[in-house]
């Protein structure tokens, strides 16, 4: 039994904080939401079963995405049989390969903001995310929402500086 | 600062139009620019607009599956921001504060002391007259129904009238207590001494410390105890009065004569006319002595009487009476077989 082997409470909490951004992160090369969830969870489930062999060299953040890397291939692998997965597999393969910490990062950071948008002002939250979201200029913010140009200026410099409060030594 | 602060937010708010360009040129050269911190902006500037690609994954549903591959437990972890554990523990603790208090400061007891003289109904319905300066303290309503048994605390003097209930009634004074069912009994408690009457029912009057062993009380028994002495007074009933019937003095006038003749044989001599209307009847003290027995019937203005005294005798000439319509109660052969003529039954 590995010294350092994950309790349960220990794998709850890298559930937690880690489950959100593997999906997503899945889920930035399959386009499959469903089906980055479904190897997000086997990954997991995989990883528990696992407990007792395994001896986190690197972080368990790092080992995580290691094994949702090889879950996903495996997947991949599994239906390389059938004809139309055959093509997906190859390009994939290649990608998840070259995937590094770097792009695990940036989606940490994404989820970072994601998680201080949400503790914005309804207000404010919602000129944020029709801007940075759904890409409207502020005109048709302001048009959409029946208030001036001013007002969505005002609210997004609101948020950037809230953000900033809320990010400060997170990102 | 704060005005470069508020240049740099106009920089990116602006973006590339000439204004956050003119923005940016004025920033760069303030002596009080601060890369890092430009650089921290700028990142969640450009960061935030990937968040258009974010998914939020239902995290209750995932670990609910796989807590069923794994046999872990499947309750939901969530995480309590720390401001808001801060505010259920001040509220807990602001509740276990009132609950405290109410604890301490609570009392199951209602209290009622009579200014003047009340009636007051208990919880049971039984009710309590209560003298002018009494007090009464008993359980509050649903612990007083709940309790094993009916408990009122006296100060005073009361008289209770209980209703029937399987649940023992007990009134307590500071070194008695009396202990009933259903009854009407009246008590009075002043310091140690305590007095109790029954009026109605069975009353149990008992020493609260042991002092004596509790005495029944039968309706109208009295038992008062002034902290050394028991003193039972038993209630005894006035005897009922004897009934002396009325005399039987009415007679017809022939059994007058008779029994006249036989009693005062050498004394009372009937003439020849003596039985006029010798069957009406007429009323008469025997009791009395012949001279009195003939001035009474002489006196009686319904009955003629025609009489003379010779020394110690008396001569009867005539008597008749008016009828009355009256009944006999007595006659000569009642007389003669020793009927004593007052208690004569009535015929």
């Amino acid at each position: 039994m590995a010294t350092n082997a994950l309790n349960q409470e220990a794998f709850r909490e890298l559930f937690r904080q880690h489950y959100n951004l593997l999906c997503n992160f899945l889920n930035s090369r399959t386009q499959d939401w469903d089906l980055s969830q479904e190897i997000a969870q086997r990954t997991f489930v995989k990883l528990w079963e696992k407990r007792n062999e395994i001896s986190f060299s690197t972080s368990p953040k790092s080992y995580l995405f290691q094994a949702a890397r090889n879950t996903l291939i495996d997947h991949y692998r599994a239906h390389k049989v059938a004809s139309d997965y055959a093509d997906m597999y190859a390009e994939e393969k290649q990608w998840i390969e070259s995937q590094d910490e770097e792009t695990i990062e940036g989606l940490s950071v994404t989820s970072k903001i994601a998680w201080a948008v949400a503790q914005l002002k309804p207000k404010t939250k919602e000129i944020f995310l029709l801007s940075k979201q759904e890409g409207l200029t502020y005109d048709e913010i302001a048009q959409h929402l029946n208030i001036s140009k001013r007002t969505v200026e005002y609210n997004m410099k609101n948020a950037l500086l809230k953000l900033k409060e809320l990010l400060k030594d997170k990102v | 600062m704060k005005r470069l602060e508020d240049k740099i937010l106009q920089f990116f708010i602006r973006g590339d139009s000439a204004a956050g360009k003119k923005i940016g040129k004025e920033i760069s050269n303030d002596p009080s620019f601060n890369q890092a911190d430009f650089d921290t902006y700028e990142k969640i500037w450009q960061a935030s607009t990937d968040i258009a690609d974010w998914k939020v994954a239902d995290e209750d549903d995932a670990w609910a599956k796989i807590a069923a591959q794994t046999g872990l437990q499947e309750t939901s972890v969530k995480r309590i921001p720390f401001w808001r554990r801060r505010s259920v523990a001040a509220i807990l603790l602001l509740l276990v504060g009132f609950a405290l208090y109410y604890w301490l400061t609570w009392d199951p007891y209602t209290t009622f002391r009579a200014e003047e003289a009340t009636t007051v109904i208990l919880p049971d319905s039984s009710s309590a007259e209560m003298t002018a300066g009494s007090e009464i303290r008993y359980l509050r309503p649903r612990f007083f129904s709940e309790a094993q048994k009916r408990e009122i605390f006296l100060e005073g003097k009361a008289v209770f009238d209980v209703v029937d209930d399987p649940k023992p009634f007990e009134v307590v004074t500071s070194l008695t207590s009396v202990e009933v069912l259903g009854t009407v009994f009246s008590y009075e408690a002043e310091g140690d001494n305590s007095e109790a009457e029954n009026v109605e029912g069975l009353v149990s009057f008992g020493s609260n410390t042991g002092a004596f062993e509790a005495v029944q009380l039968n309706p109208g028994d009295k038992a008062s105890f002034d902290g050394n002495e028991l003193v039972v007074e038993l209630y005894e009933p006035e005897p009922e009065p004897v009934i002396i019937p009325e005399p039987s003095n009415k007679m017809r006038i022939i059994d007058l004569i008779d029994i006249l003749s036989d009693k005062y044989p050498s004394r009372f001599i009937p003439g020849p006319g003596s039985d006029r209307s010798a069957s009406v009847v007429i009323e008469v003290n025997l009791d009395q002595d012949l001279v009195d027995i003939i001035d009474q019937l002489a006196a009686d203005e319904a009955v003629d009487i025609q009489y003379r005294k010779s020394g110690n005798s008396l001569l009867l000439s005539t008597i008749s009476a008016a009828d009355r319509g009256l009944d006999i109660d007595y006659s000569y052969d009642m007389y003669v077989n020793g009927v004593d003529y007052n208690r004569a039954p009535q015929q």
